[in-house]
């Protein structure tokens, strides 16, 4: 009941309000809501109030269901704004503003309601099979459609953004600051652009920033303090003259400074450890995580079939699992990956998604248990889609937070949500030429996207 | 995205053109506008279709290259003469995994085929001075095909090879046909079939309800409700980027049903708007397809069919997503 109190001190205000007295100085008004003119599935609402205030809108698809909230303002102000997010296209959204002090909410506006505009003509429509999944996936889409998408959990696009710079996206994040959006520009077919970059979209799509970094590959992560790194190819000549290309970890400063912290010359060396594929280049690592508690990346590189612990700092391997350049060993009787690309390490645990290993062009995900002192990994699990799929490149699992674990089949345009024990609940199909970058999982589209 | 391993099938968009064409039909009782004069079109104002693929195949040596030639397409999936030389611009392989030819064939024409059955596309683009290429030199951004490993003898694949029109993947096929890599066969050449033939398509117009217009505007009409497309799928609605009006002088929708595939050609006179995306358009900025003069509406036509259709030109099947009658008031049907 004490909790419910400053409600109704405020009802009671405006009740009062409407009989004449003084107006509710800390009551929403002019309240202006408009579709945003880059992407229609975002609403940007403003308003005001005569004194310094905090507050938030909260929305839904109802004027009975305004179940999600924006952040509440970081501080007190009289001109105030918003943006709705994780709404669907070509919609009705219902909203209020709330103006709201001390976790107590003490003055509101009345509902209101606006329509979302449509999707452009050519992002893709996507099939969803069964339930389980709940929260958001920002994903690129590749292929016949180009963008940087965030589908909610029924497969329709709540965001989206189409690169005129005729690159692909091959990773999305939603910064951890709460306020855009990242990705990376990229060309991975064929030879890498020069004018690759990493490009923070503000989430109303009003603000666009491109931070060039020459032949950038296919991902990048954000450090909690904002920095920014990012797999780059790195390619310098052997003895005879050849090229040789390898890869680089390029960081970017919160202050735009960039700097490169890791080449693949600083644990391999190209003559002992050449790796299966030249065609492709030397290492060709095409994917990377980063461990902010231990000061780690982990790097994948395609070409060793390998997964390297590499140290921020000085750049030296902890480990290697894999096949070349190993430093940890596979336990008698676990399958071994090949020509792997996306993967998560989690305590002692790695998740790998395995596109060629199984052979017959069909991937899986394996999971293994590495053991430190014995430099030795155990499989422990695997997965295997039914009916099976191949995703020739990409490819993504992440264990969840309940112990189920998300896979994206990137190229078969199949993403799927498997419970504790590894039954599928949930699925997303593309249709025929639509195929998925990797992704991110977020439960809330608001401050960075949160833990799945 | 890795490109050049020898080997990797493409991602882009690995479908066909079928047929279509654009048909109309007059039919007792019709919808009107709601009350906020918005044109609503629906499922049932909507025409259905049946469309199947007969595609024939040829057995080859397994893991072999092959010489692939085309001097044989003289019509298309229409029966539209075709000039092989310089009208085939790219030739497309299709690997297709744990579905049959003829669940290829059936998914093709429904345009139902989900990426995942997809493993690979390659394509050459053809230089109109030959008509005869190697299957080698089918490629994935310019990488060739690693012919030894990946076109094989395998119950799990079936290949599909598409000669198009246009180098969009999936879009502008003219003849169509499947590859068996077989370890007896010894046989190394391919002779694409010609089009006409392949493809059996059929509009039902007589259940349609036609869409009653007024004589004078506002003419918005509104798809929100469309549920279905002519074959009873779910509408790619992301994808519709095109409207178009057609007028048939003096036709009935028995004549124009007659010549499906001829539509575009035996129409009158055709209006089209370049949609952007979204559910509605204001067919007043629909434009003379042959002059570019702003649509002034349905007075004054003498007897014939109006026909409006919703078209999707980056779809796999490019037969119109919608295609009703129109009736005006007081005017022609």
């Amino acid at each position: 009941m004490k909790r419910r109190l400053p409600v109704m001190v405020a009802l009671a205000a405006l009740v009062a309000g409407g009989c004449g007295s003084s107006p509710d100085p800390k009551r929403p008004s002019d309240v202006v809501a408009v579709v945003s003119p880059q992407i229609s599935t975002v609403v940007d609402v403003s308003w005001s109030t005569s004194v310094p205030t905090t507050g938030y809108v909260e929305f839904g698809p109802t004027k009975d269901d305004l179940g999600t909230r924006t952040p509440i303002d970081a501080a007190a102000t009289g001109n105030h704004a918003a943006i709705l997010l994780g709404l669907t296209a070509d919609t009705p959204v219902y909203f209020r503003v709330v103006t709201s002090e001390g976790g107590a909410d003490v003055a509101a506006s009345d509902v209101q309601t606006i329509r979302t505009g449509v999707l452009p003509v050519g992002l893709p429509a996507l099939t969803r099979t069964g339930d389980g999944f709940t929260g958001f996936v920002v994903v690129p889409v590749l292929g016949a459609t180009s963008a940087v998408t965030i589908l909610n959990a029924n497969g329709d696009i709540v965001w989206y953004r189409t690169d005129e710079s005729g690159l692909d996206a091959y990773r999305v994040r939603l910064s951890l600051d709460g306020t855009s959006v990242l990705y990376n520009a990229a060309q991975i077919s064929g030879e890498p652009s020069a004018d690759s970059a990493l490009v923070r979209v503000s989430l109303d799509g009003s603000q666009v920033t491109r931070i060039p970094i020459p032949f950038l590959a296919h991902d990048f992560v954000e450090m909690p303090d904002g920095t920014l790194g990012a797999i780059a190819f790195d390619d310098m000549t052997d003895a005879t003259g050849a090229r040789v290309r390898g890869n680089k970890i390029v960081e970017v400063a919160p202050d735009g400074t960039q700097r490169t912290v890791w080449t693949s010359w600083d644990c391999f060396d190209p003559t002992t450890t050449p790796g299966d594929d030249p065609a492709q280049g030397w290492t060709f690592t095409n994917a990377l995580n980063y461990d902010p508690a231990a000061g780690a990346y982990y790097v994948g590189m395609r070409n060793f079939s390998s997964i390297a612990k590499v140290d921020r700092a000085t750049g030296t391997c902890a480990w290697v699992l894999g096949t070349y350049g190993a430093t940890m060993k596979f336990a008698a009787g676990s399958a071994r990956f090949l020509h792997e690309h996306q993967f998560e390490v989690v305590g002692d645990h790695i998740l790998v998604m395995d596109n060629d290993g199984a052979g017959g062009d069909v991937s899986r995900v394996l999971e293994y248990q590495l053991d430190f002192t014995a430099m030795q990994a155990t499989q422990v699990w695997s997965y295997m889609a039914n009916p099976p799929v191949y995703t020739f490149v990409l490819g993504q699992p992440i264990r969840l937070a309940d112990g189920g674990t998300f896979v994206n089949w990137s190229t078969a345009g199949q993403m799927e949500r498997l419970d504790a024990s590894g039954t599928s609940m949930w699925k997303l199909n593309s249709g025929a030429g639509v195929a998925f970058g990797f992704q991110t999982l977020a439960t809330t589209l608001y401050g960075g996207g949160g833990s799945p | 995205m890795r490109s050049r391993a020898q080997g990797d099938l493409h991602v882009r968009h690995p479908l066909i053109v079928l047929a279509a064409g654009l048909s109309a039909l007059a039919a007792c009782g019709s919808s009107s506008p709601t009350t906020d004069g918005t044109i609503a079109l629906g499922d049932a104002n909507n025409y259905s279709t049946t469309a199947s693929l007969a595609i024939p195949f040829t057995e080859t040596a397994s893991a072999t290259d092959l010489d692939i030639c085309w001097s044989g397409i003289v019509d298309d999936l229409q029966c539209h003469p075709v000039a092989a030389q310089t009208d085939i611009d790219d030739v497309a392989l299709i690997r297709v995994s744990r579905l049959s030819e003829s669940d290829v064939a059936q998914k093709l024409a429904a345009g139902t085929l989900s990426q995942s059955s997809v493993d690979g596309y390659l394509d050459f683009y053809t230089d109109h001075s030959s008509t005869c290429m190697k299957l080698s030199q089918l490629s994935f951004n310019g990488t060739a095909i690693d012919v030894a490993s990946k076109y094989i003898e395998s119950t799990s694949y079936t290949y599909l090879l598409l000669f198009t029109k246009g180098t969009r993947p999936g879009v502008g096929a003219r003849t169509m046909m499947f590859l068996r890599p077989t370890s007896t066969s010894t046989n190394t050449t391919v002779a694409a079939p010609t089009g006409c033939g392949l493809l059996t398509f059929s509009a039902d117009l007589t259940s349609l309800t036609p869409v009653s217009v007024p004589a004078a505007g506002p003419w918005v009409v509104d798809w929100h409700a469309l549920t279905r497309d002519g074959q009873g799928n779910p509408p790619p609605l992301q994808s519709i980027d095109g409207l178009t009006i057609g007028f048939y002088a003096g036709m009935t929708a028995a004549d124009i049903q007659a010549r499906i595939f001829d539509l575009e050609t035996i129409a009158t006179n055709l209006w089209d708007i370049q949609l952007v995306g979204g559910k509605t358009a204001d067919l007043a900025q629909a434009k003379d397809r042959a002059t570019g003069a702003a649509f002034t509406g349905f007075s004054g036509a003498p007897a014939g069919t109006w026909m409006l259709a919703l078209t999707c030109s980056r779809c796999s099947t490019p037969a119109p997503v919608l295609l009703t009658i129109l009736t005006p008031a007081g005017g022609a049907s």
